[in-house]
Parts: C-alpha cells; structure tokens; sequence
C-alpha cells in the first residue's frame, strides 16, 4: 500500500484513506469547531500526506506520523484562522481534589470528546497536544508560538475545567474527599 | 467495555478515550483529495466538451448560410423569342418533351419543368442508353428506348406535338458546346426564355443556387446537410487509467476491503495496472490549419495573395487548361489518440479525429447560364447540364464560393520516437486515416472551364487521408504536452469517380496535444 502511494495510484492512495481517515477525522473533530471544519482539516492533511509520503523512513507506527501531520495541519489552520483570539471566562478550578480514589463510570469516547469541544479553542488546543497527542509544553510553545509558561497555565485551567465539565455531564462523579485518620497511640 | 475515567492518570484516560473516537469521513472528502492529486482526470472531460462546442458553432455557421433570402426583382436577359415549348407550357404544363433522334446519331432528351432544366444524353455508338425525362408537374418517366423515334421540327405550329430534336454528338475528346448548330441555339434560347420565366427572380448580385437533384432553386450559396446523429463519436470521459481504476475500486468495495488491508491482493492488482498503464498514452489534441487544395496532381503553394491563381488541366481535356483562383482557408482538426508501446522507440497509434478543409473560389456572376458536365460510369460517358449563375474569373460582381470537408476519421499508424527521455522527446508519426465524409460542398468547374455547378451527388461519402507530422513532447507538472507541425493529405478525391476532375485537400497546421504523466 505504501509503494502504491509513492507510485501515485489511487487505489493505493484510497486504501490508506479508508484505513486511517476515521480515526484521524476524530482527531481533527477535537480541534475543529464543527464537523465541516473537521474535515476540511481532514482533507488538507490527506493531502499533505500524499505529498510527503516519500519522507516516511519506516521508523515508527505509520499511523503515528500520519496522525503527526494531521495535528500539524490542524494548528496551521487554526493559526491562519485566528481561532486563538476567543476570550475565555476561566473557572478556577483549583479547588477540586484529586483524589486517589477513582470511581468507576461509565464513560463514552464520543461525550469525552464533546466534552472536550466545549473548552475554548485555546485550552482544548493545550489539552489536545498536551494531554492527548503526548507533546511536551516546551513543543507546544513551539508549535503555537507562546511562552512554555503559558502552556503550562493554560493545560492547568483546561484540565481544571474539562473535570468540571464531565462532572456537571454527570460523566464524572465528583470525588469524595479523602479522609485521614489520625493515628492515636492507646 | 466499560473504562474506567482514571483521574490518578487523567492523560492516559483522556488519550485513551479520545483514540477510541472515530467518524466516517462524507464522500466529499476523498473526492477532494483525489482531484487535488489526480488533476489529469479533468482533461477528457474538458476536451470532449470543447469537441463538442466547436461541433456546434460548426454547424450552426454552416446551416445560417443556408437561410439567405431571394432578392424578387426581376432581371431578363435573353430575348422573349416565343415558342412550342413556352407555348406549350402555358397551355399544358403537364407536357413533356420526349427528344428524337437518328438511331446512328446520339440522342438528347429534354424536360422541362417549374424549377430545372435537366438534360442528359448519352453517347454510347450502339444507341442503347438510359434517358429520363421530367414531368413539369414531377412525373418522372424513364425512357429506355433505344430505337430512335420521329422527330418533328421546332417551328410546328404552338399546338403542335411538342419535341424538338437536338442533335449533340459527343466525342470523348471533344468539347461540349453550347451552339452545335442555328437550330441548337434556337432551341437553347428558348429553353433559357422558358427558365427565366420559371425560375425565381433575383438581381446580379444575388446568390442563387441551383439544385437539380432536387429541382429547387435555392436561395443560397452553401447547402449543409450535416446531421451530428450520423456520427460515430463515443468519447469515454474517463481516461483509461481511471476507468480500470474504478472497476477495481467497486470490486474491493464489494469484498468489504474498506478498512482492511490485503497486502497481497493490493500488490497483484498494482502489478497489473502498472503494467497495463505504462504501455498505453491517450493524447487528446487540438490542430489549426491552412486549408489548401490540388486539382489533377498539379499543387497550389499557399499564398498570402489576395488572388492566387493556379492553371489546372481541363477535365477530359488534357491538352486544355484553365485558370483557377482558389483561396486558401483556415481549418481545423481535434480528437484524441491512444499510443501503445510496443518495442523500444515505436508505438501503435489509432484514435479518433474531426476534420474539416475548405478553400474559396473566386466566381463572377453571370446571367443564368447551361453549363455541362462530362460525367462517366459503367456505360460510357454522357454529359449532364446545369443552369448556373457562376462563371469562372473574376470581375466587379464576384462572389467567393467554398469548398469544404467535414470529416470523421479513425487513425491508425505509428510514432517513432528520434531521441530524447521520459521528459523531453523528439518523435515523428505517420498516420493513415480512413474517414467518413459528415458533410460537404463542391463547386466543380464545367466541361468547357466557364462556369462552376454545384452537384452534392458527385461528391464522395468515404475517403482516406494521410497524417504526418513531428512534435515535441515535454511534461510540466503533472501533464504532458505534444506540439509540433503536422501535414494531413487527402488521397482521394472529394469527387466521386464519374467526375474527371480531381481536387485533394490539404492542410498545413500545428498539432498541439496533452496527455497525463505517469
């Protein structure tokens, strides 16, 4: 399939589509802001992919260095479209405890990633790169031209805030506060 | 399966959860990926619409000659001289004139009717022949009589029975004219007398032309009978390539191989078309041309001259000769071709074009005139008149009168490639072409060299032609261009063998093609 690709024939070419592009579309479905940007992101990548086929040296998973482009594309498009500019009322939600204590529910990928829709384009960009995509905040700085501090503000508020979500979805219970007990020696 | 939102390891259940997270993609999609890295795919389409749309303005300039309209002032010219025959006609306009003649003479028939005036006679030595006669009301008698019958005189009383004899021998060698004897001319006058009273009226500058087929006089110089049905187009608006390619796509779909990957079944099917596709080319081509014409072998060089003359040889006549004015025209070939490699440097070549050639011929009006026409066929020779308003020259009342060919052609030759590599190459191809004849005009110059008559009959409906050209071939980007100059020939003449007169057309042009690269 991969020579088929480097050869430009379009059998080949569609097969690694129909493989990869829905997962990949569910990438681009947390960055976008609706369905129709999804994939016009979708299609862009594929299209970066085709192109630069040949840099792909065998080294590592080829679904990893699609997804790689596929991410890269993203940013580019939101950058080019000033989607960075949305104002954000943050809900400080530091005061939620993380306790180690986890309560199992049941939870689907599809209302995970609603949820995730539903932070600013700002942080759910942090959170996707930071938290999903596996990217250090020193690459993320990098990637969206911001400070690395920021980065790491930024992801803080945006985990922050995604718990509160899933908790008013009811995805997520609100954790107990952990109790301590004090030894007392008789 | 239910999992567990791990809060102690918030990333890797976000992660996890989001991977698990798929949409199927809508169809608009891949379409736009394939027409970004596929472009070429366009190119038939295109090229088919731009077929079609100068077919149309084709036709359409060709038919709009047809619809000039006749100018009714009356114009006369021969002196009413009365006679038997206009007498004849007034009273009884069913008559016909059946013609007499010595059984050693040869005989000329006669008819007369609203539109025409159609004679033929036939100089077989035995006097067995084949005559037809006209009713004026279109009762058509044929006569296949060979014993000669009475004849009676022209000067018999207005009543009287109505023939005249007219006596024209014809030798091969000989000239047909128009005054053999006084009682010929006679007879000729009043013919002429009785057509321009029958025929419709026009001025000098009109053009008029003259169908005796159909015995309609028509107000125009061009008759188009172009059906676009009658041709044999069936373009494919994919390109070879794509069209395997499609078929194999709808068979993966149907073994459910979305989402999966057979490397095997990929591999064979890649070995297939790759093997398939790199031997076969479609060039889809466009080929301007100037449009010239040889009569009786003898070539006319083009010329920027407003009047270029060329001396041909006189039909059946050749120690006689005239002087032709035929003015080149801007022509035009398209179609597409498929090239298949079948050694090194050499491929097959065939396709399918769309042609057309014409010239122009300087004519003067002239008053409605009987020019003939020296014709043969199994039988022998024998002539056939025509009332005509075009002569041969020119003067202050001229007209241009064209010649054309539309044709359909299917080629089949070869291409050499002289040097060059898989981005620039010098190639030279050679093609024959055997075509069908869509649509056609002649004007052919009379026995006597006077005078131009207009008779579709006499033009062929299949002919073959001859390409041969040189052209470069270079890729930019993700197409590939083929330009250089080519000749075509027609080996045939546009007239059918009865005529003796043979006109080739020929075009001189640059073929420019393009073609995907692979």
């Amino acid at each position: 399939m991969l020579q088929g690709c480097l050869d430009n024939l379009s059998i080949a070419q569609e097969a690694l589509y129909n493989r990869f592009s829905p997962r990949m579309l569910g990438v681009c479905y947390r960055y976008a802001h609706n369905r129709e940007d999804a994939e016009d992101m979708l299609q862009e990548g594929f299209i970066k992919v085709y192109s630069q086929i040949h840099q792909y040296k065998g080294s590592g998973a080829l679904e990893g260095w699609i997804r790689k482009i596929i991410v890269h594309t993203c940013i580019n498009i939101l950058k080019k479209n000033k989607k960075f500019s949305d104002s954000v009322d943050l809900i400080h939600a530091s005061s939620i405890q993380i306790s180690d204590n986890n309560i199992p529910s049941l939870l689907q990928a599809k209302q995970v990633v609603e949820c995730i829709r539903l932070l600013p384009i700002g942080y759910r960009t942090v959170l996707n790169l930071y938290a999903i995509e596996g990217f250090s905040h020193k690459e993320i700085s990098t990637i969206l031209e911001i400070e690395e501090s920021t980065s790491r503000s930024q992801y803080t508020r945006a985990r922050a805030l995604l718990e509160e979500i899933l908790i008013k979805k009811k995805i997520l219970q609100k954790p107990k506060e952990s109790v301590r007990m004090v030894g007392v020696n008789s | 399966m239910e999992r567990r939102f791990d809060m102690s390891d918030f990333e890797q259940s976000l992660k996890d959860h989001a991977d698990q997270f798929k949409l199927i993609p809508s169809k608009r999609v891949w379409n736009g990926i394939y027409n970004d890295l596929h472009p070429g795919s366009k190119w038939p389409s295109i090229t088919v619409g731009i077929i079609f749309l100068i077919t149309l303005v084709t036709i359409g300039n060709l038919n709009n000659h047809s619809n000039k309209t006749v100018n009714k002032e009356k114009t006369s010219f021969l002196s009413s001289s009365k006679t038997e025959l206009k007498s004849a006609s007034e009273t009884d306009k069913s008559n016909t004139v059946a013609e007499v003649n010595s059984p050693k003479e040869n005989s000329t028939k006669l008819s007369v009717n609203n539109n025409s005036i159609e004679k033929t006679s036939n100089s077989e030595s035995t006097n067995s022949g084949v005559s037809s006669i006209k009713n004026a009301e279109n009762n058509t008698v044929k006569n296949n009589e060979t014993e000669s019958i009475k004849s009676s005189s022209v000067n018999d009383e207005p009543k009287a029975p109505t023939t005249i004899a007219i006596k024209s021998p014809i030798n091969s060698e000989e000239n047909f004219t128009l005054k053999n004897d006084n009682e010929s001319s006679n007879e000729r006058s009043a013919i002429l007398n009785e057509a321009e009273n029958l025929l419709p009226n026009v001025s000098g500058d009109q053009q008029i032309s003259f169908n005796t087929e159909t015995e309609e006089a028509l107000p125009s110089i061009e008759r188009i009978s172009f059906d676009p049905r009658e041709s044999n187009l069936s373009v494919s608006e994919n390109s070879f390539l794509s069209v395997s390619e499609n078929s194999l796509n709808n068979l993966i779909r149907n073994t459910n191989f979305i989402g999966q990957t057979n490397e095997s079944i990929l591999t064979n099917l890649k070995k297939a078309l790759r093997k398939k596709n790199k031997n076969t080319e479609w060039i889809f081509y466009v080929s301007p041309n100037i449009s010239t014409v040889s009569f009786d072998h003898k070539t006319i060089h083009p010329s920027i001259s407003p009047n270029p003359s060329s001396i041909v040889v006189l039909p059946n006549q050749p120690n006689a000769s005239v002087e032709l004015m035929p003015n080149p025209r801007i022509g035009f070939e398209t179609g597409a071709e498929i090239k298949t490699l079948v050694a090194k440097n050499l491929k097959v070549v065939s396709g399918f074009n769309i042609n057309y050639s014409s010239y122009n011929t300087v004519s003067n009006i002239v008053h409605p005139t009987i020019a003939t026409l020296i014709l043969t066929n199994k039988e022998g020779t024998y002539t056939k008149d025509y009332i005509t308003y075009y002569g041969n020259g020119q003067t202050q009342n001229h007209v241009s009168l064209t010649n054309y060919n539309v044709q359909f052609s299917i080629p089949v030759g070869f291409e050499y490639t002289i040097w060059g590599n898989k981005k620039v190459a010098i190639n030279i191809q050679s093609v024959i072409e055997p075509s069908a004849v869509l649509a056609s005009n002649a004007y052919l110059l009379s026995s006597d060299g006077r005078y131009y008559v207009n008779d579709p009959s006499l033009l062929r409906k299949i002919n073959l032609g001859g390409n041969f050209g040189t052209f470069v071939s270079f890729s930019s980007n993700k197409i590939r261009w083929h330009i250089g100059p080519d000749i075509r020939y027609q080996f045939l003449s546009s007239y059918k063998n009865n005529y003796s007169g043979k006109e080739h057309f020929m075009d001189y042009g640059i073929r420019i093609g393009l073609s995907r690269v692979k």
